[in-house]
């Protein structure tokens, strides 16, 4: 066993987070009023999905091609979140999702997501062939793209969300949904992919925007307080960078 | 029955989350033993997952799918040419069919870019007639000239002025994206650790 | 027919309903009467929405309209006519009807009777008109106007006179008013009326029904001045002879506002949450009424007719939770068009096929001469025609379709910012067309034709940046020693990162440094090894592929540090030479092209070997990336895509390369790009501001 600094502020740091997220958590459940902030993305996202069911039209969730057993996990869990839930509304609206993926571990857990929501509302998990797709591996960002695309071409849905880990080919797809004249909604945390996004629509989930989706989506206290957690954490980032700019202005 | 069913993969992500964290940051050989599985249960996996494959397109095949016909000759293809190169057969067989079908398939693709993100710019232009709109169009702008070569001392006054800009805005843009997303990491890591968020029991 | 508020000019028809004047609710244009409160809608809607303002206006109007029919005189002789044309009433053959239809018969004989009550003030003793003798009499009706037998008059068949229509209407008026004097009569639980509310108290629904009835019957009291003035009052009792019992309503001195008892009804929450969606039908206790026709509140509600609308809290509220479920309908509607209507679009079905209707030449009147035009008279009975009710039931996927339509609606009121992108329907063709030649152009004629862009190269010398300088000073510093080189990049960004990676790993050759090649993927070990194996003179060691991402970087990190006790990464075994290098390896060079791998490298590795040089080369798209890295010093050295290889070839290696001719015409393209860019802004300027003076 060796103990190094590093390890031991990095272990401190994760229980004080996990002891502040079972405090906020408390907090919540005892005094459960708090008001999120306006995110636009979700107010458009819940607007979109309502009026692509309300339409009758299938809606496309593509959760990118973030790994679930590397470093893009944080990001895919955030995107399976929303994915959970489209894949709920989309049921209860009569409608089974298409779902894509560009990744082995990441096509496992949304086929997962999309029968246990069929199961939830109908009782049967039974999928119809063709709802959830793998699209490439994870190391092909082209093959992802334009495999997409294609999918998206040959496919009739009313509304493109595509929220998880892209980059830069999501230029591709997003090329192809305009053509398409479908309304669509991207979230990542991917810089390039993001740049991309504002050029196409509106309605992007920014960086730390895609991991409160589990709040904005769900509103339970664990998420709720989650994203209290987070705040904490900012400040505290914030501070200690505010501190060390003074300090390396005052020491040089 | 429901409940061990329930309770067996949250006490096994309990187990060796905490595991990996511990060996991680403080038992070197427990996370080299931890990751060793993780290598051993990947390659499974991806047996698994070949096999799957090929059941499925088997099947698709079956009822016509000319793109799954396509699929299953490469993949037996590729098999074929990594036996032979392992058995002195051939000589860079996968490396030749790498070389002459994937690199210039994809590379295709990302050529394909340059003009969808040209396309892309336009396209703000069209629809985003605002000033939000003309900012980001006007920095696209900047910083693409940035890249060039420019003449005179009019082009070194030009490249200091993106290199500040680039410096003060796009650099502090991104670090607070980069720092929100980092945070947004840590707090789904330890709902997961906690087992407030539960993937696996879908 | 106006369908605009003469008080605020907003439109009164919403997608095939109509609002009502008197309730504001939101109705089906083909029905005549509202299916809230029962008011006649089709006159009532052009003086506003029911508000004060509109009262006012509705006032005002009353006051400035013609005098009734059958007073016309010649001072206002021209206003009623006016007022006739628009109604559409053939004044004479009204007047001649009144001649042949005698006033005994125009009132049966329990309205007689309840008249000569009314008289004596014994109201209450009255018997109540029993259904029988009502249809009885409807009979008569029939007979009188028609001089037929009532078997012999069909809603469906076509009535080429005037007169049908007006009896048609004494018929839905009949409805109405039986409706009106019926109050306790049991209706379905799925009516309009009724359904909104699925199980008040007794109390509170003998409360809300008498106040439900007070609001349906006040426009039936209307003073009868004027045609368009009736509401739930038949056409042709304006315009002929009233019962005298209306007449003597009409005639009493209005009461005055304090003697009207104010309804004060207090609907338990759960009631008023059950207001929202109609539900299924449930068999409820009918609410105590008051006696059918005639009782001691029969004055009252007859007086609350002519009195402003008093609407009791709970009804303001179902009102506008009515108006909501209707509006939800209209979007479940618009979303999907039945296929019906879409025949119907599509000129498939005739609308007077489409409501049974023959269509017969026009012998008479403006249209007279024209071929195929639809007897309006045929058509209104067809579509006044009152449906049956189709009950509501409410499954639980329903309730689920409704929280989701709620949804929309709560989201279209989610108050947004102005919109300001324009909604363009397609990029055009041409448009997309020209830009991928122009490119494509700029691209193929300086390779086909190098002296064309050789004016870009003397424009201006390539310039080192300080990266780019750190880059060069760290690989010579690594001279002679081990350096790993990982391979991060997918073979899409082959063509500009092989470039950068022979120049790198050539300049390492000539440095005598030993290079271990990994990569996180696959696809980037295979390239990494074909550009080594064809490098000269390099001495090159293959790690191999490392799956795992970052917790395989973490223990290669680890293997770095500790390297005589590192025999395995990720279950992989490592050959000893390679083991003994990577212990001797202080410079690491990544070479990507996504930023999830160089992340990986520089917090997983950078983070365990804090003291280890990493360097960084990778694409365009990828360099505003590097820079925070670089400013906090994570990264020692950075090298972006083909310009900072032009300016590093140039400056450090004695190589003639193409990576000079690919910056030019790189910088041809991004010239082009940035001019057409340019060219939209001021194009979409101008037109805006165009557009914008234009409006």
């Amino acid at each position: 066993m060796t103990f190094t600094l590093q390890g031991i502020i990095t272990f401190a740091i994760i229980l004080i987070s996990a002891a502040g997220l079972m405090f906020f958590t408390r907090r919540f459940k005892a005094k459960p009023e708090i008001t999120l902030r306006e995110i636009k993305a979700y107010a458009s996202l819940n607007q979109l999905v309502a009026k692509t069911l309300a339409a009758g039209k299938k809606l496309h969730v593509s959760a990118g091609r973030g790994s679930l057993a590397q470093q893009t996990n944080p990001t895919s869990l955030a995107a399976l979140t929303i994915l959970e839930r489209l894949s709920k509304d989309a049921v209860d609206g009569s409608e089974f999702p298409l779902a894509t993926a560009g990744d082995g571990t990441l096509f496992v857990a949304s086929q997962d997501i999309v029968r246990h929501a069929a199961g939830d509302t109908s009782g049967s998990e039974q999928l119809p062939e063709g709802r959830v797709l793998f699209v490439s591996p994870e190391s092909s960002p082209m093959a992802y793209g334009s495999g997409l695309s294609h999918v998206i071409n040959s496919s009739e849905f009313g509304a493109n969300v595509i929220v998880g880990h892209v980059e830069s080919e999501l230029a591709l797809i997003v090329e192809t949904v305009e053509r398409k004249g479908v309304d669509q909604l991207i979230g990542t945390q991917d810089l390039t992919a993001i740049s991309v996004a504002l050029s196409a629509t509106d309605d992007v989930l920014i960086g730390e925007e895609l991991f409160a989706a589990a709040a904005y989506l769900g509103k339970e206290a664990e998420q709720i307080a989650s994203l209290q957690l987070q705040d904490v954490l900012r400040i505290a980032a914030a501070v200690g960078i505010l501190a060390a700019a003074i300090i390396s202005l005052f020491a040089s | 029955m429901d409940q061990i069913k329930k309770s067996i993969p949250l006490l096994l992500a309990y187990v060796f989350g905490a595991a990996a964290l511990i060996g991680l940051l403080f038992i070197p050989a427990l996370a080299k033993i931890l990751t060793s599985w993780v290598g051993f249960l990947a390659g499974i996996a991806l047996l698994i997952g070949i096999l799957n494959l090929t059941a499925v397109h088997s099947r698709r095949l079956a009822k016509g799918n000319v793109y799954s016909l396509v699929l299953l000759i490469s993949l037996i293809a590729m098999i074929t040419l990594g036996i032979a190169d392992y058995f002195g057969w051939t000589e860079d067989g996968v490396a030749t069919a790498f070389h002459y079908v994937q690199v210039p398939l994809e590379a295709a693709f990302a050529s394909m870019m340059a003009f969808f993100l040209l396309f892309a710019g336009v396209r703000v232009i069209q629809k985003r007639r605002n000033w939000w709109g003309l900012l980001f169009i006007g920095f696209v702008i900047v910083f693409l000239l940035a890249r060039t070569p420019l003449p005179g001392t009019a082009g070194e006054i030009y490249h200091d002025v993106s290199g500040v800009l680039s410096a003060i805005f796009v650099n502090a843009g991104m670090r607070g994206i980069l720092i929100g997303v980092a945070l947004g990491a840590i707090a789904v890591s330890i709902r997961v650790l906690m087992g407030l968020e539960r993937p696996y029991e879908k | 027919m106006s369908r605009r508020c003469i008080s605020c000019g907003s439109d009164l028809i919403i997608d095939g309903y109509v609002r009502c004047s008197n309730c504001r609710a939101l109705t089906p244009l083909e029905l005549e009467f509202c299916e809230l409160c029962g008011s006649y809608i089709s006159m009532a809607n052009q003086f506003g929405h029911g508000d004060s303002t509109a009262s006012e206006e509705w006032t005002n109007h009353r006051e400035a309209a013609p005098p009734p029919l059958h007073q016309a005189t010649s001072p206002e002789d021209e206003a009623s006519s006016t007022l006739e044309e628009r109604l559409g009433i053939d004044r004479r053959r009204t007047e001649a009807r009144k001649k042949d239809i005698p006033a005994d018969t125009d009132v049966p004989g329990w309205l007689l009777d309840v008249d000569a009550a009314l008289k004596s003030g014994t109201t209450s003793d009255l018997p109540e008109p029993t259904v029988e003798r009502r249809e009885d009499w409807i009979r008569e009706q029939g007979v009188a106007l028609n001089g037929g037998t009532p078997e012999e008059e069909s809603f469906e068949s076509p009535a080429p006179e005037v007169e049908t229509i007006e009896e048609t209407e004494s018929l839905d008026w009949i409805d109405a008013l039986k409706g009106d004097l019926e109050p306790a009569e049991p209706k379905p639980a799925g009516e309009a009326e009724t359904p909104r509310i699925s199980k008040p108290t007794a109390a509170a629904a003998a409360a809300g029904a008498a106040a439900a009835g007070a609001k349906k019957r006040k426009s039936g009291t209307q003073p009868l001045e004027s045609k368009d003035n009736l509401m739930g009052v038949p056409r042709q009792l304006a315009g002929t002879e009233l019962p005298s019992w209306l007449s003597d309503q009409l005639q009493r001195p209005e009461r005055s506002e304090e003697e009207v008892p104010e309804v004060e009804i207090e609907l338990p929450e759960p009631v008023r949450s059950t207001i929202v969606v109609p539900v299924a039908p449930e068999p409820q206790e009918k609410p105590p009424a008051p006696s059918p026709v005639l009782d001691e509140s029969f004055e009252k509600w007859l007086k609350d007719f002519s009195e402003e609308s008093i609407s009791p809290d709970w009804m303001v509220e179902a009102d506008e939770q009515y108006e909501e479920a209707i509006a939800a309908d209209i979007l479940a509607k618009s979303a999907k068009t039945p296929g019906t209507m879409q025949e119907v679009q599509e000129g498939e079905v005739d609308s007077a096929e489409l409501l049974g209707i023959e269509e017969v030449t026009e012998l008479r009147g403006t249209l007279s001469g024209l071929k195929g035009t639809i007897q309006i008279a045929a058509a209104m009975s067809g579509v006044q025609t009152r449906r049956p009710r189709v009950e509501y039931s409410l499954s639980k996927q329903h309730q689920k379709q409704i929280a989701l339509l709620e949804g929309i609606i709560n989201a279209e009121t989610v108050k947004r910012r102005p919109k300001t992108v324009v909604k363009v329907n397609r990029f055009p063709a041409s448009l997309r067309v020209l830009l991928a030649v122009a490119l494509l152009a700029i691209v193929i004629v300086p390779l086909l034709v190098p002296s064309s862009v050789d004016w870009i190269s003397d424009l201006a010398t390539l310039t080192i940046s300080q990266p780019v300088q750190q880059f060069h000073d760290q690989i010579e510093q690594a001279a002679g020693q081990p350096v790993l080189v990982a391979f991060d990049y997918s073979p899409a960004m082959s063509g500009e990162m092989n470039a950068v990676a022979e120049a790198l790993l050539g300049q390492l050759a000539a440095n005598g440094s030993s290079v271990i090649i990994t990569s996180q993927s696959a696809s980037g070990f295979q390239l990494g090894q074909s550009i080594a194996s064809e490098t000269e003179d390099l001495s090159a060691f293959y790690l191999g592929y490392l799956p795992g991402e970052a917790v395989s970087l973490r223990s290669l990190a680890r293997c770095m540090d500790e390297s005589m006790d590192c025999q395995t990464i990720f279950g992989e075994s490592i050959p000893p030479e390679i083991q003994e290098l990577l212990g001797e390896t202080n410079t690491v060079a990544v070479l990507a092209s996504e930023s999830g791998e160089l992340q990986a490298w520089i917090e997983q590795v950078g983070a365990v070997l804090p003291d280890e040089v990493l360097l960084a080369a990778v694409t365009q798209t990828l360099g505003p990336l590097t820079a925070p890295y670089y400013t906090a010093g994570q990264l020692e050295g950075v090298l972006v895509g083909s310009p900072d290889l032009a300016a590093y070839e140039q400056e450090f290696l004695d190589v003639e390369g193409n990576s000079a001719r690919n910056f030019t015409i790189s910088t041809a393209a991004i010239w082009l790009i940035a001019a057409f860019l340019l060219i939209g802004v001021v194009y979409y300027a101008i037109t805006g501001l165009r557009s914008g003076h234009s409006q």
